[in-house]
């Protein structure tokens, strides 16, 4: 609001300035108006004055002239006429006959009629006027009386033009002043038509915003508006959390909002008694808005964590949060929701629900992948410490213990390798940037490996582990590293769930342009129900034969992601408690000749 | 049509294999429904099967979405062949759905 | 060396390695062999308990985690042998495995050693175990 103010100012000021310039101008002008006015006055007033004063010596003089003419007596109207020019102060004064001659004339020189004619010629009306006297004779005639005031009162041409000027610049600056006032004070009457609306009502703060042609006070004004909006949707949620607000008042924007999220948001007052509940909310908690308005919150999350969960909550003064997890519903999978609390200053309580199921799933089979993983690293480890410690502290031992020592360290450092590998490729998996690393795989050499690999599992377990390879297998162009990490699954997998003395049979062979390596075990098999589904990400059969074993349910998952990366697949066989055969399948690509 | 069901975790993914018309319509949007109120909404479609649409089937799949809109949610598909997305695109509806790639990234999704 | 206490003359201590990695039993077996030890191996608890059996026993080292009975099991089992009641154990696990006191008190097993371990860390363990138990024996 102050920074709103303060830019307010400036516009303001300049405003003022305008506002004095106009209110000059037009004070100028009205002056300027006034005294013209006046002079104006003045001059018709001496007019008329003029005109009084030549009456009153029309009528004096006139009884005279008449007299003189009627006794022919020039010099005596000459010697009148020239009295009354001085006295009436007259700027001339004469008699003139109807023919145009003047008999007498105050300025000498214009007389042009040296007698009295006898029959004086006629005299038109109109010729008479203002200064114009009829000079009546009786048996004679009529003459004329002609007088003119004195000049003096007039004003000068100048000051006219002067005045008329101030009033035409006055004009002038009025309309300009005004046309900058209103520009200038546009903003100020935009604000003010914003102002009155959001006091009217008008709900959409957003439409209000002025223009950027506005200047300074349109940002400010625009910047007030989100204020007041946020102060606005904070009220709101307060008043809601503390059940000011009623259920059925939808249509307000922060409500909307909140009703839109995909977590569930629930307002509880402070006896834990739901008040307001979103969309997503209602879905978890297995009701409807208005069925869940007024439940107690421990009815719908029943588990012995809410229990503890909510008395902490209650407990919790100094409005610290309070997470716990509760699994809801029933079903496949239920779900389990991370539910995060805390008490709200107006009141009541504030209660966020996020679905973290899947999370969960996947943190599960993290753990008992990494579990496995450091099980598997630890091994090899422990065999190249024993190796070296026995290199080190014999140093006089034979030539060939040492170089079976040293053997067996080399063999255990690349099976750190390739677990390390696997590892780095379940993580990338898992991410979904897993990308192949093309090369020439020698399939006879990637077998002889593998052969190696589980041959000490196979006799732990009194396994018959059999290799029965085409003798013409070619040389393909694959990831070596992940081809080995989808058939070791397979292999793994039939050794670990078949029973003591059982069989795993590896075969490969080209069929048509793929590879088909087949891994067959005389295992607990797999039930039907299950079949579809053994190659699902994190699956592990709800059979209590296969619960007892360790196992992410990644392993399949995995082998299936490598081989149709590679433009393969994998599918399976299988009778329960006979056995399985998996089938891994992909085409053989040759490698292409390389420039030497 | 053969629609097949699979579990990922706690998702639940429903490849329906053909064209989504009209016939088949019913039977895949109760489906689609028993699922999202399964699972409380962790549902992904995987339309990789799917090579065609009609406007019957935009149909049920607009009203899973505003389904799902009450609780907040958008329905996922993924696998889209381009046909799929023409149809999505030239009737304005492609911004309705969330569409990933493949079925892991829409599984990512619900972490 | 094994201590000489007086008395009787010094008889072999016989010793039971229990390993599914041939790797451990082997190289093991080689050390305890070279200190004057005689060395039982086995790579599983069945056999480890048919072994434990017929022989004396000074110590027995076990891995945890093996097919067809794991180390604890073998443990127990050793226990509740009459002859091998008596005969401290030693664990090795890969798993970091901690087992509570009273785990340990019940199983018997004197000693958990995480993987990767010391051979010569094992073998002061081994050899101050099997002098207590000369002494006691």
């Amino acid at each position: 609001m102050g920074r709103f103010l303060r830019k307010l100012v400036p516009g303001h000021a300049s405003l003022i300035s305008s506002a004095l310039v106009m209110s000059t101008a037009v004070l100028l002008s009205a002056l300027g108006a006034l005294w013209w006015t006046v002079q104006q006055a003045q001059v018709a007033e001496s007019h008329a004055s003029a005109a009084r004063t030549l009456q009153a010596i029309a009528q004096t003089v006139g009884a005279q002239l008449e007299r003189g003419i009627a006794d022919r007596d020039l010099a005596g109207i000459r010697m009148i006429v020239l009295e009354a020019a001085r006295g009436g102060r007259l700027s001339m004064c004469r008699v003139v006959l109807g023919d145009g001659s003047v008999l007498a004339d105050s300025d000498v020189g214009a007389i042009t009629s040296k007698t009295i004619p006898e029959k004086l010629p006629p005299v038109s009306s109109a010729a008479l006027g203002e200064h114009r006297f009829e000079l009546a004779i009786p048996g004679r005639g009529t003459a004329i009386l002609e007088m003119q005031p004195s000049a003096e009162s007039a004003e000068p041409q100048s000051l006219q033009f002067a005045f008329a000027g101030i009033a035409v610049g006055a004009l002038v600056a009025v309309g300009a002043a005004s046309v900058v006032i209103r520009r200038r004070g546009r903003p100020f009457t935009l604000v003010a038509d914003a102002l009155s609306a959001v006091a009217s009502g008008e709900r959409d703060l957003a439409a209000l915003e002025l223009a950027d042609s506005t200047g300074g006070v349109g940002t400010a004004w625009n910047e007030f508006l989100r204020e007041l909006a946020r102060h606005r949707a904070r009220e709101r949620l307060e008043s809601v959390a503390s059940g000011r607000v009623n259920d059925s008042a939808h249509d307000d924007l922060a409500l909307k909002l909140v009703d839109s999220m995909w977590h569930g948001v629930v307002f509880a007052d402070e006896e834990m008694r739901i008040r307001y509940c979103n969309g997503a909310a209602a879905i978890f908690l297995g009701g409807t808005r208005e069925s869940l308005a007024g439940t107690p919150i421990a009815e719908c999350l029943k588990s012995s964590e809410t229990g503890e969960g909510l008395l902490r909550l209650s407990d919790a003064k100094n409005r610290g949060r309070v997470v716990f997890e509760c699994g809801v519903g029933e079903g496949d999978v239920r779900t389990v929701l991370r539910v995060s609390a805390r008490s709200v200053a107006a009141g009541g309580y504030a209660i966020l629900l996020e679905d973290v199921t899947q999370q969960r799933v996947a943190d599960r089979s993290k753990n008992a992948f990494v579990e496995q993983a450091t099980h598997e690293l630890r091994t090899p480890l422990t065999n190249i410490r024993l190796y070296v410690e026995a290199l080190i502290d014999n140093p006089n031992s034979e030539v060939a213990t040492r170089s079976q020592h040293l053997n067996v360290v080399n063999q255990e450092v690349r099976r750190l390798e390739r677990i390390v590998g696997d590892m780095l490729s379940v993580s990338e998996i898992e991410a979904g940037t897993l990308k192949l690393a093309l090369h020439d795989v020698r399939l006879p050499s990637l077998f002889t490996d593998l052969e190696a690999e589980f041959a000490g599992p196979a006799r732990a377990k009194n396994i018959a582990l059999k290799f029965d390879l085409h003798p013409k297998l070619p040389t393909i162009v694959g990831d070596r590293d992940k081809l080995i990490l989808a058939i070791t699954n397979v292999i793994g997998n039939a050794i670990k769930y078949t029973p003591e003395g059982g069989t795993v049979r590896v075969s490969a062979r080209p069929v048509d342009s793929d590879l088909v390596v087949e891994v067959a075990d005389s295992g607990i098999g797999i039930r039907a129900e299950d079949i579809e589904r053994v190659f699902e990400r994190f699956y592990r059969a709800h059979d209590p034969r296969v619960e007892k074993i360790v196992g992410t349910g990644l392993g399949l998952a995995l082998a299936r992601d490598v081989l149709r990366l590679h433009g393969g697949d994998i599918s399976v066989q299988s009778t329960p408690d006979r056995g399985s055969t998996f089938a891994l399948k992909f085409p053989i690509r040759s490698p292409m000749s390389r420039a030497a | 049509m053969e629609i097949r069901e699979q579990q990922h975790g706690a998702v639940k993914g429903i490849t329906p294999k053909g064209p989504l018309c009209t016939q088949d319509v019913p039977e895949f949007q109760r489906l689609v429904q028993n699922a999202i109120a399964a699972t409380m909404g962790r549902c992904v479609i995987d339309l990789s099967e799917t090579p065609y649409v009609d406007s019957q089937g935009l149909e049920s799949l607009l009203t899973l979405s505003e389904l799902l809109a009450d609780s907040g949610r958008t329905l996922k598909l993924c696998g889209l062949c381009e046909t799929v997305k023409e149809i999505l695109d030239l009737t304005d509806l492609a911004a309705t759905f969330e569409q990933y790639e493949d079925m892991n990234s829409a599984v990512r999704s619900f972490l | 060396m094994a201590k000489v206490t007086g008395g009787a003359p010094m008889a072999k201590q016989t010793l039971l390695i229990v390993d599914d990695e041939p790797c451990v039993t082997f190289m093991l077996a080689s050390r305890f062999r070279e200190l004057g030890f005689e060395v039982h191996t086995a790579d599983n608890g069945e056999q480890a308990i048919e072994i434990a059996r017929t022989v004396e026993l000074a110590a027995v080292i076990s891995d945890f985690q093996m097919p067809r009975k794991d180390g604890l099991q073998l443990a127990r089992e050793l226990r509740q042998l009459p002859s091998t009641a008596n005969v401290p154990v030693v664990m090795l696990t890969a798993r970091g495995h901690r087992l509570s006191p009273r785990e340990l008190q019940e199983t018997g097993i004197q000693h958990v050693m995480p993987k990767p371990f010391s051979a010569r860390e094992l073998q002061n363990i081994i050899q101050e175990v099997c002098g207590h138990s000369r002494e006691a024996a």
